[in-house]
């Protein structure tokens, strides 16, 4: 049995225990060794990919609770911190053949695996470049109206601003996992999460919502929030 | 005919019963092949232990037997000069097998580590033992206040029942490991010991390896 979820493109499979699915966009594969259910449907047969909500933080806030991700399908999501292209499969599964996923990794040695992932799924684009210096991709990609960002950097704050001055769209959104002990590991969590809002809001980017992701991860936080915000009508 | 061969190739393989977990305190479960070696052996030292007692009667007192001359008494046990086997192995040669040995050890111990690692990741802690999880909503004005957040749809998660028997076993064999690892190494770098200058602090017993103390030594 399956059910969607209230985020459009992610599905529930009810069983002995449930679990968060995506809909598989390339049947009869996986990424990650992840479980694969099927459902059957008037004849045709539809397959899912079970997510984990321990290995992808995307999945811990979505079963946190989180008001909305801004992915939908058709929806073009520029990914920062692609690793190994395990959540960004499921991104891709939710955008699907419509949307498009522009998934940035530094390193080689992960952006290897991603590039194997991306060769599969073709609304995948990796891109093997740091984030810092989106001038170096900028021929690749095009606007977006999400950013997820899961770079885990002490300026992560301003590589994300500095995609979304590039990239995103006024009054598209971003989704940043903010990782307490990556920016500062002496101070309190709770002060490393409002010292980063701060820092947002020096960047066009406005907060709406702010989850920890307890109890998968430690000290980990998700922030999702609006870039260029409409401007408030004052007769009202 | 082959074709049903073919086939079999291709279905699961069938694998015996294990002891269940409940009875897992009486060792391995025996098959039917354990049980055939324990009682050949089993009836094997009963024919020895009868053919030696038929001969003990049948004992002749005034008989000589040549090991009345060869047999020695020392400190009032008989012996006998058994010729020793011939040794096969070269000291290197022994050396290089135990390393081969401790390698093995170390890195089956590492793969479980790793394993126990994965596992832990998986396992959601008591809720008391870990912080709340707090979700803020920024909002401009006090009336966009939401009046109650969404209603989440209820997932039945995992309680990890299978995992965290997993885990149980898993570290009870990284202990077990360890111990052989332990072990191996002490008894490497004592039989490797030219200037048997150590004294024994703790012997050896079921967790751990025995303790020596060297003699400080100055190093040049």
């Amino acid at each position: 049995m399956v059910e969607p979820h209230r985020h459009s493109g992610v599905f529930i499979a009810r069983g002995k225990e449930d679990a968060l699915v995506t809909k598989n966009l390339v049947p009869g594969d996986t990424v990650y060794g992840e479980k694969k259910i099927e459902v059957e449907n008037d004849g045709s047969k539809i397959e899912y990919r079970a997510w984990n909500p321990f290995r992808s933080k995307l999945a811990a806030a979505i079963l946190g609770g989180i008001e909305s991700i801004h992915m939908k399908p058709g929806a073009k999501v520029l990914y920062l911190g692609a690793a190994s292209g395990t959540t960004v499969s499921h991104v891709s599964d939710i955008v699907g053949p419509e949307g498009l996923v522009y998934a940035v990794e530094f390193s080689h040695r992960s952006g290897r695996d991603l590039i194997n992932v991306a060769k599969k799924r073709t609304n995948i684009i990796p891109i093997i470049e740091d984030a810092r210096h989106p001038h170096k991709y900028r021929m690749l990609v095009g606007m977006v109206d999400t950013i997820f960002a899961d770079v885990a950097q002490p300026d992560q704050v301003r590589i994300v601003a500095l995609n979304a001055h590039n990239f995103l769209k006024n009054t598209g959104h971003f989704v940043i996992s903010i990782k307490a002990s990556c920016i500062d590991s002496t101070a309190k969590p709770e002060a490393v999460f409002a010292s980063e809002v701060k820092k947002m809001q020096g960047e066009k980017m406005k907060p709406q919502e702010q989850m920890t992701l307890e109890p998968y991860e430690r000290d980990h936080a998700v922030v999702v929030g609006i870039y260029r915000p409409p401007p408030k009508n004052k007769n009202k | 005919m082959s074709f049903i061969k073919a086939q079999k190739a291709r279905q699961k393989p069938h694998r015996e019963r294990a002891q269940p977990s409940e009875r897992e305190s009486l060792g391995l479960l025996e098959k039917k092949k354990d049980y055939k070696k324990r009682a050949i052996n089993y009836h094997n030292k009963e024919k020895k232990l009868k053919a030696l007692r038929k001969k003990a009667q049948e004992k002749n007192p005034d008989e000589f037997y040549f090991k009345m001359v060869h047999k020695k008494l020392n400190d009032g046990l008989h012996w006998i000069d058994v010729e020793r086997p011939e040794d096969t192995m070269t000291g290197a040669q022994k050396a290089l097998l135990e390393t081969q040995d401790m390698n093995y050890i170390n890195w089956k111990l590492n793969i479980e580590k790793q394993k126990v690692a994965k596992l832990q990741k998986q396992i959601i802690p008591d809720a008391n033992a870990f912080p709340k999880k707090k979700h803020i909503i920024f909002v401009d004005k006090e009336k966009d206040k939401p009046k109650h957040l969404i209603n989440e749809q209820k997932l039945k998660l995992n309680d990890n029942e299978s995992v965290k028997r997993e885990l149980m076993k898993r570290t009870r064999r990284v202990k077990e490991l360890e111990a052989v690892s332990e072990k191996m190494f002490v008894r490497r770098i004592v039989s490797q010991d030219k200037t048997n200058d150590r004294t024994l602090v703790k012997k050896e017993d079921m967790s751990s390896g025995a303790i020596y103390k060297w003699k400080p030594m100055r190093k040049r």
